[in-house]
């Protein structure tokens, strides 16, 4: 067979590497010389173009055929006796030798297996859930075009309609600018009951400055804000579902605040501004003479301006308002001029909320892999006798690399399907323990998780390979020899596993210090004394069509009180239009009689019933409360709080002054003082504000808040339920948007760090349990491999008690190392928390010295048990092995 | 098996795999023909031997063991006796 001489060379290149790859090493020079043999001869026969056709028909037909060979033969471990002499199968094969080989170590001790995979998968699943919430809120881009181009003006919330008709034909710098509020509607659609939505009433701009464009129908056009306009909305895609989803909604009428409007157009799914939760964006007419700041500015940049040096056309605008109005000191909008970008905008708040969850999730998965580093080290140190052998019997260091790698891979591959799994179950409660708001609905659970959880589980297990890859290709094969002859005593150091624990422990106090900075934090925030009795109270929030006169919204608050009133349980009962710990807002104008200096400001202003303070158990300090004499007809009166009184009327008695609001020319008489309510947000500053009655006020808001107090707190959750029923029982004109207790609104308002702890607290218990395992694993093989040197020291007469506080000890002394370098990245790092402190400092002495602490605690309670053992090492038994 | 004995004693991959062309008449992938034998050689039913050649290099060359064999004589039998008494029609039926 002369012609099988043929050098496979003359095979096309490509054939060749594809099948050297497919082929064990034994076989591979024959099969490629006969393939080449074959192909030479049907080239001289049958002309080369048959001959290279048949030579790819052979490849393609043998490659399905070769893996799976691969694959048996790496499953089975088949090797044919004539390859005895010439082993080494393709990669692939060996590489399922080691899977197989992995999987049955695994198998045989599986509560190393689990706790493995588990203490993983927690830590993938919680990177990898709070990833796809922090790529979706900070990293994807905004449903808008070209969102580095919009800003949003200073004062948001506070712009009036006159500025805004005013300057709207030149806002420096700006291409376009849009004027919303929000102004969530009711919707009435016949045989459903009344609902209401969530909504923004814009300007004609709003969706060309956003750049966004309709899925069906149009968005808005110039003159849909004109006074006298035909009323329009246009829906988001949700709300569109939510009424047939049919394109016969376009055009028709919609019952929306009470005032019909044509349904123009339907948002693409996706849309959301300025937040998930919008479901109807209206057209308000504009009228430049409305004087009320309600308004927030968002423009698209003009052309030759960038985002980041906006400072300039910022400060022209400023000097604008500055020459056409003039303003209180509290308002003044010429002094702070600034253009936020609209990212930061919208989810500037909850970016340091998730960026603190992030890194928490990521130091638990630092931890977790830091842990299985260790745990394979010691598998590595345990396994030194079969190494050693595996090595002398001729497998290469590569090979004992990659059977390593293989098994950590393969405990990653595991992780990240768990950890997958963990995500998806827990992604909901992740998520709503979150303080996201209403940008919580953007956060949805996608394929995409899953991939990043694989993705991050395989990473890793490749980063937590490096660790004992590294020991073994260093690890010298004598010495190996040598320490796995029985009866030496000199073992290495452990410095590598001593490493790995120390970084654990300065991960953990990381994590620790940051939850504890965190708890005290809220304990800061909960010992603020919000003035009103948080705990027996039950909150109704609803809202009445828009289009009813302000009577008619008095009259349907009114008479639902009585049955409200009638419930059993119930102590009182009373309406806001604004409840205590909801931010500020709803500042209205103040004049005093007889100080006609008094620079003209503003105060919180609230419209009540007349158990108000009754109900959310604040007291009156001076004078009396609202009484059932002051009726529509009687004098009008106003009680005010104390900082009220000590603003405006300082060494003065306020009680029987008047103040003027604009209600009619005898004012309100001051009635009485109650202390201070935080009726704008919990860490404020108590603010002036004055309290007036329905009965007595002519303007009564579309959004009202029912107050239940409850004889007893576990009075509180019947009455939320028996509340809504009799609401909608007794009227048709409200729509009741939540409801919830005031110790609700309460952690609502303690807000973001309340949150944020008892999340970061669970993780620091997980923490603090993931070292206590580490060290507990690492201190035992350390004492394991050194039973025959205890041995030796106590048969020479060293205590145990001397043996049992060396070993504990030295657990104790790396907890401490790991401690300092804890508490030195705590202080570095503490600046990524800051916007979530309250009343305490990065550097907070009690929260970094009770986290080093505990960890050096918990190490030496690890390292105890252990240690406890090696004192028991029995001289007589260790000494006769042979 | 049969291929291997009818190629014997240049029973390697390459031939066997031209043999079984040359006498089913279907074109067949080098690649399955080593699969094939390597699940008759875990299976006992065929052995194989590196044996070095004059020109170059080494070939796997195979033989049919005793089982291998036995196995071969037991389904030629087991076939003979299914094929005892059996009448085809002349002609093919529903042809």
């Amino acid at each position: 067979m002369s012609d099988s001489t043929r050098s496979p060379r003359e095979l096309p290149a490509i054939a060749a590497a594809i099948l050297g790859l497919l082929l064990p090493r034994a076989e591979r020079h024959e099969v490629l010389g006969d393939l080449a043999a074959e192909h030479a001869e049907r080239a001289g026969r049958d002309g080369r173009a048959a001959a290279r056709l048949w030579l790819w028909r052979q490849l393609l037909g043998s490659v399905p055929a070769l893996l799976r060979r691969s694959w048996w033969r790496g499953w089975t471990g088949f090797e044919p006796r004539a390859s005895r002499m010439q082993p080494g199968g393709p990669m692939l094969e060996t590489w399922i030798m080691d899977l197989r080989y992995s999987a049955r170590r695994l198998a045989r001790r599986p509560g190393y297996a689990a706790a493995a995979v588990l203490t993983l998968a927690l830590g993938v699943g919680g990177t990898a859930a709070i990833f796809s919430v922090v790529r979706v809120l900070l990293m994807a881009p905004l449903p808008v075009r070209d969102e580095a181009r919009i800003g949003v003006l200073w004062f948001d919330g506070s712009w009036t309609e006159q500025e805004f008709v005013e300057l709207r034909p030149e806002f420096p710098g700006f291409g376009r600018m849009a004027a919303y509020r929000p102004a969530d509607a009711t919707l009435e659609v016949p045989g459903a009951p009344l609902r209401l939505v969530r909504g923004i009433a814009a300007s004609a701009e709003l969706f060309d400055v956003l750049g966004a464009g309709p899925l069906i129908g149009r968005t808005f056009r110039p003159g849909d804000d004109l006074p006298g306009a035909a009323p329009v909305a246009v829906l988001s895609h949700r709300l569109w579902q939510d009424l047939g989803g049919t394109s016969a909604i376009l055009g028709r009428r919609l019952q929306l605040g009470g005032l019909a409007r044509t349904v123009v157009g339907v948002m693409p799914p996706g849309f959301w501004f300025p937040d998930p939760t919008i479901g109807v964006w209206t057209a308000v007419p504009l009228d430049a003479s409305r004087r009320a700041g309600l308004y927030t500015l968002v423009g698209r940049i003009a052309e030759g301006h960038r985002l980041d040096a906006m400072q300039g056309p910022a400060d022209a605008i400023a000097r604008s308002l500055g020459e056409r109005y003039r303003y209180p000191a509290q308002w003044d909008k010429t002094k702070t001029p600034a253009i936020t970008p609209l990212r930061e905008f919208l989810v500037g708040d909850v970016r340091a909320s998730l960026l603190a969850t992030f890194l928490a999730m990521a130091l638990i998965l630092g931890i977790a892999c830091v842990n299985l580093a260790a745990l394979m080290l010691g598998q590595v140190g345990g396994r030194s006798t079969e190494l050693s052998v595996r090595a002398a019997l001729g497998a290469d260091r590569r090979r004992l690399v990659q059977q390593i790698t293989i098994e950590s891979l393969l405990l990653g591959a595991l992780a990240g399907i768990a950890g997958a799994l963990l995500a998806a179950a827990g992604f909901d409660l992740l998520v709503r323990s979150l303080p996201l708001g209403a940008l919580a609905e953007t956060a949805m659970l996608d394929p995409a998780l899953f991939l990043t959880a694989c993705g991050v589980g395989i990473g890793a297990a490749l980063l937590i390979a490096i660790v004992p890859a590294v020991a073994v290709s260093r690890r010298s094969l004598q010495a190996g020899m040598a320490e796995a002859r029985p009866g030496g005593t000199s073992v290495r150091g452990g410095r590598l596993e001593g490493a790995l624990v120390v970084g654990q422990i300065a991960l953990a106090v990381l994590l620790a210090a940051g939850a504890g900075l965190l708890i005290r934090s809220v304990a800061n925030l909960r010992a603020i004394d919000p003035g009103i009795d948080v705990t027996h109270v039950a909150v109704v929030d609803a809202a009445m069509p828009a289009q009813l006169s302000h009577d008619e919204r008095r009259r349907v608050v009114l008479d639902v009180l009585p049955a409200l009133q009638a419930l059993p349980g119930v102590r009182a009962v009373a309406a806001a239009q604004k409840l205590p710990l909801r931010g500020s807002g709803d500042n209205w104008g103040i004049a005093v009689e007889g100080k006609p200096d008094l620079e003209r400001s503003t105060t919180a202003f609230r419209i009540v019933t007349h158990d108000y303070f009754r109900a959310l158990g604040a007291s009156v300090v001076r004078g009396r409360s609202f009484e059932p004499s002051d009726r529509a007809a009687t004098e009008r009166v106003v009680i005010i709080n104390e900082a009220l009184a000590s603003t405006y009327f300082p060494g003065e008695d306020p009680l029987g002054r008047v103040l003027h609001t604009g209600f009619g020319d005898r004012g309100e008489r001051i009635v009485g003082i109650v202390q201070n309510l935080a009726e704008a947000n919990l860490t404020d500053p108590p603010v002036p504000a004055r309290y007036m009655l329905h009965d007595q006020v002519p303007v009564i808001s579309y959004e009202v808040s029912f107050v239940l107090a409850g004889a007893s707190p576990e009075d509180v959750p019947r009455l939320l339920h028996a509340a809504r029923a009799t609401v909608e029982r007794e009227t048709t004109k409200l729509a009741i948007q939540s409801t919830t207790t005031m110790e609700r609104v309460f952690d609502h308002a303690v807000g973001a760090p309340g949150r944020v702890g008892t999340l970061l607290t669970l993780l620091a218990g997980l923490a603090l349990l993931l070292a206590a395992v580490g060290v507990y694993g690492m201190i035992s093989h350390f004492v394991s491999r050194r039973t025959r040197e205890y041995g030796i020291h106590i048969a020479l007469g060293l205590r145990p008690a001397r043996v049992v506080s060396q070993v504990v000890g030295r657990g104790v002394r790396l907890a401490a190392l790991g401690s300092a370098i804890g508490v030195a990245a705590t202080v570095a790092l503490a600046g990524s928390l800051s916007s979530l402190l309250y009343g305490v400092d990065g550097a907070d002495p009690a929260a970094l010295t009770v986290a080093a602490l505990a960890l050096v605690a918990v190490a030496a309670l690890a390292a105890f048990v252990p240690a406890r053992r090696a004192g028991r090492t029995d001289p007589a038994i260790v000494l006769r092995q042979p | 098996m049969l291929a291997v004995l009818r190629t014997d004693p240049e029973a390697y991959g390459m031939a066997i795999r031209r043999e079984l062309e040359r006498v089913t008449g279907r074109s067949l992938a080098i690649g399955s023909v080593y699969v094939t034998l390597d699940r008759l050689e875990s299976k006992g039913l065929v052995t194989s031997a590196r044996v070095r050649r004059d020109d170059a290099g080494s070939r796997r060359v195979f033989a049919v063991t005793t089982a291998g064999a036995r196995a071969l004589a037991d389904t030629r039998a087991m076939r003979d006796r299914l094929w005892r008494g059996v009448q085809l029609p002349s002609r093919p039926r529903g042809g």
